[in-house]
């Protein structure tokens, strides 16, 4: 949903010269091999999907408790992430939209720019570029904030918001 | 090259885009002195990607902060402000690392501070 509306807003930008000149995935580390760091990257993701799948966040005790919420006991934008995710692997997408709302909306556009750089990268190419407009930005951080006040409202819609 | 129309990526001799058939030019060579060239603009990254990625992961508010700078990245690109983009864009990269670094150093203290609990929980 959130994707498609991304999506829509971009394509008529694409006419643009300035769409191609920013990067969707820029690279940390310029000086290491484009591959290896795909590479690296792969195996990385794959290991914490893999951790995820298998150590549930709700009992193993391994993963760290959000220090906002340790420290404030409200959640912040990012809580109910790794629940969330352990869910999806799962196939329970219900139980993660449940859990944060917000993760499961990125998803598609972090799962792009992700196999986007990974195949870009192992190919020996340089990863697709789209300029981004500020607006989308600023209103993604408008979206981010909104989900931080209201997923703290324990007024009824939502509460749905809270992990 | 790049189709100009719709992004897609052609062989370097192409005429056509295999994409949608638009006409491919060459890339024009780069002018010496222009600072606003593209060459320019697209050694810009805005670290969106990064700052979402520390917002959702990290807990901590230092993604908002990167998110802030990416979206003056793409802003002062769209104005034409290259070097107030490179500023941005490098105060992107930064928040983003320290929200990263952050969210790894909360998690070592997590795991000495149960490592130390449990030994204190063996003693007793």
């Amino acid at each position: 949903m959130w994707f498609s509306f991304f999506l829509s807003v971009l394509a008529p930008n694409c006419n643009n010269r300035i769409m191609r000149t920013d990067q969707i995935s820029p690279d940390f580390f310029p000086s290491v091999n484009r591959w290896a760091k795909s590479l690296t990257l792969l195996v990385v993701v794959c290991g914490a999907a893999g951790t995820l799948y298998f150590l549930s966040p709700n009992d193993s005790g391994v993963y760290p408790p959000c220090p906002f919420n340790a420290l404030t006991d409200l959640h912040c934008p990012g809580c109910g992430t790794l629940r969330g995710l352990h869910e999806l692997l799962h196939g329970h997408i219900g139980n993660a939209l449940g859990l944060n709302l917000l993760m499961v909306l990125s998803l598609p556009f972090i799962g792009y720019s992700f196999v986007n750089y990974i195949v870009a990268g192992i190919r020996g190419r340089p990863a697709r570029k789209i300029f981004i407009r500020s607006w989308i930005i600023w209103a993604l951080l408008g979206i981010v904030m909104l989900f931080w006040i209201l997923r703290n409202l324990p007024v009824y819609p939502f509460v749905f918001l809270a992990p | 090259m790049f189709c100009t129309k719709c992004g897609k990526e052609n062989d370097a001799g192409a005429t056509h885009c295999i994409a949608c058939g638009e006409v491919l030019t060459a890339p024009q060579p780069q002018a010496v002195s222009g600072a606003a060239g593209p060459a320019h603009v697209s050694k810009v990254p805005n670290y969106l990607v990064q700052a979402i990625l520390v917002t959702i992961f990290c807990c901590l508010p230092f993604g908002i902060v990167a998110i802030v700078f990416a979206a003056q990245v793409n802003g002062k690109l769209q104005a034409g402000d290259i070097n107030g983009a490179m500023e941005s864009s490098r105060k992107a990269k930064m928040w983003s690392w320290i929200g990263f670094g952050s969210g790894i150093a909360v998690l070592l203290i997590y795991v000495v501070l149960v490592f130390l609990i449990g030994i204190g929980s063996q003693l007793q």
